[in-house]
């Protein structure tokens, strides 16, 4: 396997340096599937296009520079729970994943080199639930598998930390999952990867706020056809803070249908990223897909930025994007206006109004004072 | 002059069986209705006839002015003299009608070894059709059936048929979605057009088209076959008694 | 659609690349390499001024530290810089006049609809007085042939001639000009185009003109192992007017050839510029095999108020095409507008889009894209639209309609919005679909054969672009539509 070597020397030691990592607590637990995966990839170089906006070093530094760890969950009985920090006799063997496959996500190996705690579980029921908390600073990390038929709803809090969330949707079976993230002072960085088996369905409702720096990756891998995956979430990001998005659908097979559609405002002097990457293979034919996203910036230093794309490789298929960047219409400030609303309460009212379209989940709406 | 005729023609569309054996012939100068509730198979129908991919004749055969149609393709039937009247007339975005309907006539006099229509001839005889069918020649200048409205759209097919002339117009629920006004003048349409030269197959849903346009032959359609032939008269009685108790007929 | 109509697809192969031909002309050139002395010897035999060789000189060094770029989705075998040859012209003097040309050359024209002689019209177009005469720039490999109705054009006091001819007694206009709106070191490509550039147009519009008529540069490539470096360089003084249009083309050739050119636009205050491109070079064969890879920088600078730049592309050769015609909008009130078709068939990759780039306050721009894929084809639509701090009330929009034709094909849309502004409303739209089923079918009952039906489909998809064109391209732009989709149908 060839090694690449980082150009930057800055990389080069930081790759070093999660390689060296060793988590004492669970000598059990075996990572050299993520640490081979690293040592063949690399970190991304140059640092551009996905992480254009967000500093990539940053986030691996604080991810090595989190040491706390603790149980995050709960769970509805029907859920089968294993724990990574519990020295379970078949614990030693436990696989946690790898970005193998899901493609150059370096973030979700360097969080299999240095986890500290986290769970494994699945559910056999229709009725499995499961509550995340926030990571609180740690490194977790999480595998989830809806076995076939079953079903499975998750409520997830994250503040800040690093945390990868891995989800196996297999035949038929579906996950609901509320993402929810309120404002975090530091530095958070989240991944979900979803993989969905023939006809499963997964919805993901996300609200979030913003953090010191946030960068929250969504990746749906369709494996089955009639699969489903619909997106929706909104974001409301304030005072310095700073949220990049990315959310990638991979269309691998034909015959799924995904729908994606993220509001986002922007206030003061934060920053908003949205980047959606829609990807429909050579095999993938009768393929439906689409995405819009929207944001509005409230104040005249905050910055939005969009990045939707395609990358198309065969021609039955239904695609399209949207994405806009403006402010509060006008308009319809306007007519609030000359039915005596102050402007401060009409601009209220049409924020609230445009993040409901897409943000329904209760912790959501709760968030985001909807 | 035989137009059409089908003999024990059994159809499937994606490997689902449709058409059950249909036998119909229609002549020159004879208008036909074939009625049938939702789900009968009149669509499919017209589609096979059209010669549609992803139809197929499992059975049975079609012949189109007295020849078989095996391996025609779409436009070569066309060409023969089959014109199909579309249910939902599809949009071509930044296709102007007018382009659409000179290049179609043009291809229809190449094939019969004439020169292509001169524009001053052609721009005379639309208008021409178009003030019979009640639309503005704006119309001619838009996108073919790009924001036109379900009566427009339906006038614009009518407009096709008098300006090609084919020999045998099959007609798919031209009535549909219609106001009084917009089926008045679609029939008014199709009593132009007819002829003793050609033959005119209507399929719908509803009897209504009937009170303005006189048939000569009801054909009721369930589960993809005919199951009862008759004159104008049985049209009134599927409107009176509907179509259960016909299919056991 | 594979399935279709296999009679179809039989009858649309065999039109060919009907420009494919070689011209048999004797030529000088330079032989291939790149280095100093072969910039020197270009400067010398173009009887250049000592700031322009050293301005050569100087971008040829920071060419030789820079890397080439990777990040556009094509797929090519590394070029060799040395193996190309930098210069080749028609031995001989300048002609003074059409008569002193060879007239083998004259025939190359003839053949390609390209009127040297001024009575002349551009081929296909009906000879009326209402249409616009046309003057011609017809460039041959590295050098200018002959530029037609110059007298009448300085008249009204616009400059059209030759970049050469510029640099000779325009010295003062190109040096204040050049290389503003794309320095040398913007990019690989421009800064390799900044050290051997050859020839290319050059137009100045001075104030208050309205150009009296359209000004073509016809760029032909022909020699063997050459690549063509062309440099245009367009000025439309204060309140002028101007519309340029360029066609390109090259013979059939088994080995690939590149183009790296770039073209500068400025527009002062009330000042418009319409740009508008045919380009044509030899896309490769059915195999993918030869063909020009086009990595060309345009870019336009909206420099006064209420400026206007405006390019209009139909791209349907070139084996790999690699091009963002892009406007920066300066000027407050200014308008940018990018208006693009590509048409990629067979093995063509194409990585092409537009950059708007807000600066002054109210500036709007428009990005229509119609991407049309066939064959075993790429075409990916690149975009960036950003909206710096003092872009009060900019705004943008952005369309970007995709077409596939057949099951091999790969199209791509990698918009980037960046807003610094809360006031200002930037749009994209992208959609993705192959040629409708519905829409074939209808044209085929009504008797149009599928190919025909195809191209009618097509041109639509593409009115919105096409219609931006002058009418002498237009004609040439929706044949060509038609040619270029050859064997997709079927």
């Amino acid at each position: 396997m060839a090694v690449p070597q980082p150009a930057n020397t800055l990389q080069g030691d930081l790759l070093k340096r999660v390689l060296a990592h060793e988590v004492q607590e669970t000598p059990w637990l075996d990572r050299s599937a993520s640490k081979s995966l690293l040592n063949c990839n690399g970190f991304p170089f140059p640092w551009k296009g996905r992480w254009q906006y967000s500093d990539f070093r940053a986030l691996v530094e604080d991810a090595l520079s989190l040491e706390g760890a603790h149980n995050a969950l709960q769970s509805s009985h029907d859920v089968d729970v294993r724990r990574f920090d519990q020295p379970e006799t078949e614990a030693q063997t436990m696989e946690f994943g790898s970005s193998d496959g899901v493609g150059d996500f370096p973030l979700i190996d360097i969080n299999g080199v240095l986890f500290r705690s986290g769970t494994k579980l699945s559910s056999i029921a229709k009725t499995g639930s499961v509550k995340v908390n926030d990571a609180n600073g740690s490194v977790d990390r999480h595998l989830m598998s809806i076995e076939q038929d079953a079903g499975m709803t998750v409520e997830e809090t994250f503040k800040t930390g690093n945390r990868v969330v891995l989800c196996h949707v297999r035949d038929n079976a579906k996950l609901e999952y509320e993402l929810t993230m309120p404002h975090g002072e530091g530095i958070g960085y989240h991944c979900l990867v979803v993989w969905l088996a023939k006809g499963s369905t997964f919805e993901l409702h996300l609200a979030s706020k913003g953090a010191q720096v946030r960068r929250n990756d969504v990746i749906v891998n369709v494996l089955g056809e009639n699969a489903t995956a619909t997106l929706s979430g909104g974001w409301f990001v304030d005072g310095s803070d700073h949220l990049d998005s990315q959310v990638y659908m991979n269309h691998r097979v034909g015959g799924s249908h995904s729908e994606q559609s993220f509001h986002g405002v922007v206030d003061d002097r934060a920053r908003s990223v949205f980047s959606g990457f829609i990807h429909i293979d050579r095999n993938a034919s009768a393929t439906e897909a689409h995405l819009t996203n929207r944001n509005i910036a409230l104040s005249t230093q905050a910055r939005a930025h969009a990045q939707p794309e395609l990358e198309i490789y065969t021609d039955d298929v239904i695609c399209s994007h949207g994405a806009t960047t403006g402010h509060l219409d006008d308009d319809s400030l306007f007519l609030l206006r000359s039915r005596g609303i102050g402007e401060e309460s009409a601009r209220a009212m049409l924020t609230k109004g445009f993040l409901r379209q897409v943000v329904h989940s209760e912790g959501g709406t709760s968030l985001l004072n909807l | 002059m035989k137009l059409l005729e089908l003999r024990g023609l059994a159809a499937s569309v994606d490997e689902k069986q449709i058409l059950n054996g249909i036998d119909l012939t229609v002549n020159a100068g004879e208008v036909h209705a074939i009625m049938g509730p939702n789900g009968s198979g009149k669509s499919t129908l017209s589609n096979i006839l059209g010669g549609r991919d992803g139809y197929t004749v499992t059975e049975g055969e079609i012949e189109l002015m007295g020849a078989p149609v095996n391996g025609m393709s779409v436009e070569e039937r066309a060409l023969t003299g089959l014109f199909l009247g579309f249910q939902h007339p599809i949009e071509i975005p930044g296709v102007t009608n007018m382009e659409f309907l000179k290049v179609a006539i043009d291809s229809h006099r190449i094939s019969l070894g004439e020169e292509e229509m001169n524009t001053r001839d052609f721009m005379v005889q639309v208008r021409d059709i178009s003030k019979r069918l009640e639309l503005s020649t704006e119309f001619l200048k838009r996108f073919v059936n790009v924001g036109f409205s379900g009566g427009e759209k339906k006038r614009n097919e009518i407009l096709q048929l008098m300006l090609l002339q084919p020999r045998l117009a099959f007609l798919d629920e031209t009535d549909s979605g219609l106001d009084v006004d917009a089926l008045q003048v679609v029939a008014r349409g199709i009593n132009e057009f007819r002829s003793d030269e050609n033959g005119v197959v209507l399929v719908t849903h509803y009897q209504r088209l009937l009170n303005y346009v006189n048939v000569d032959f009801v054909h009721i359609m369930i589960n993809g076959t005919i199951v009862k032939s008759g004159d104008a008269q049985l049209a009134h009685e599927v409107e009176t008694h509907g179509y259960t108790g016909l299919g056991e007929a | 659609m594979s399935e279709q109509s296999p009679s179809a697809a039989h009858d649309f192969i065999g039109k060919e690349y009907a420009a494919g031909f070689v011209t048999d002309v004797e030529q000088e050139t330079i032989p291939p390499g790149l280095d100093e002395a072969v910039i020197t010897e270009i400067s010398r035999r173009k009887n250049e001024p000592d700031w322009l060789l050293e301005w050569r000189l100087q971008a040829y060094q920071r060419w030789l530290d820079m890397p080439e770029p990777t990040w556009a989705k094509v797929d090519y075998e590394p070029i060799d810089y040395q193996a190309i040859s930098y210069f080749a012209a028609p031995t001989g003097d300048k002609p003074k006049s059409l008569d002193e040309v060879d007239p083998e050359l004259l025939r190359t024209y003839e053949k390609l609809g390209i009127p040297l002689h001024e009575q002349e019209v551009l081929a296909g177009v009906e000879r009326d007085p209402n249409t616009p005469r046309v003057a011609v720039d017809a460039i041959f490999d590295s050098v200018s042939l002959t530029t037609t109705f110059k007298e009448e054009l300085q008249e009204h006091g616009v400059i059209y001639c030759s970049f050469g001819e510029a640099v000779e007694n325009h010295p003062e206009l190109v040096q204040k000009y050049l290389g503003t709106v794309v320095p040398p070191s913007d990019n690989f490509y421009a800064a390799l185009n900044s050290a051997v550039f050859s020839d290319g147009s050059f137009v100045y519009v001075p104030k208050g003109v309205r150009c009296p008529m359209e000004l073509l540069s016809y760029f032909r490539i022909n020699a063997q192992n050459t690549g063509q470096f062309e440099r245009t360089l367009i000025i439309a003084d204060e309140g002028s007017y101007a519309s340029y249009l360029e066609g390109c083309t090259a013979p059939m050739r088994d080995e690939n050839q590149l183009h790296a050119a770039v073209v500068e636009l400025v527009a002062l205050e009330d000042a418009s510029i319409k740009y508008s491109t045919v380009q044509n070079w030899y896309p490769g064969d059915e195999e993918g095999k030869g063909g020009i890879y086009n990595f060309v920088t345009k870019r336009g600078l909206c420099r006064g108020a209420r400026s206007h730049i405006s390019w209009t592309q139909v791209e349907t050769g070139s084996a790999i095409t690699w091009k963002y015609p892009s406007v920066i909008l300066r000027g407050d009130n200014s308008v940018g507008e990018f208006y693009s078709v590509a048409i990629t068939n067979n093995h063509q990759q194409a990585d092409t889009g537009s950059k708007m780039t807000h600066i002054g306050r109210n500036t709007s721009s428009t990005i229509i894209s119609k991407g049309i894929s066939a064959g075993n084809s790429s075409n990916a639509y690149r975009g960036r639209v950003r909206m710096n701090p003092g872009a009060k009330q900019a705004r943008n929009f952005t369309q970007c309609d995709s077409l596939l034709i057949g099951s091999k094909c790969a199209a791509h849309t990698f918009p980037t919005i960046e807003s610094q502004r809360s006031d200002a409303i930037v749009e994209h739209e992208a959609t993705t679909s192959k040629v409708s089923e519905d829409q074939l079918f209808l044209c085929r009952q009504r008797g149009i054969d599928a190919e025909k039906a195809v191209a009618m489909i097509v041109n639509g998809f593409c009115k919105e672009v096409l219609r931006e064109l002058p009418m002498e391209f237009a004609v040439e732009a929706s044949k060509l539509l038609e040619v270029s989709l050859e064997g997709a149908v079927g």
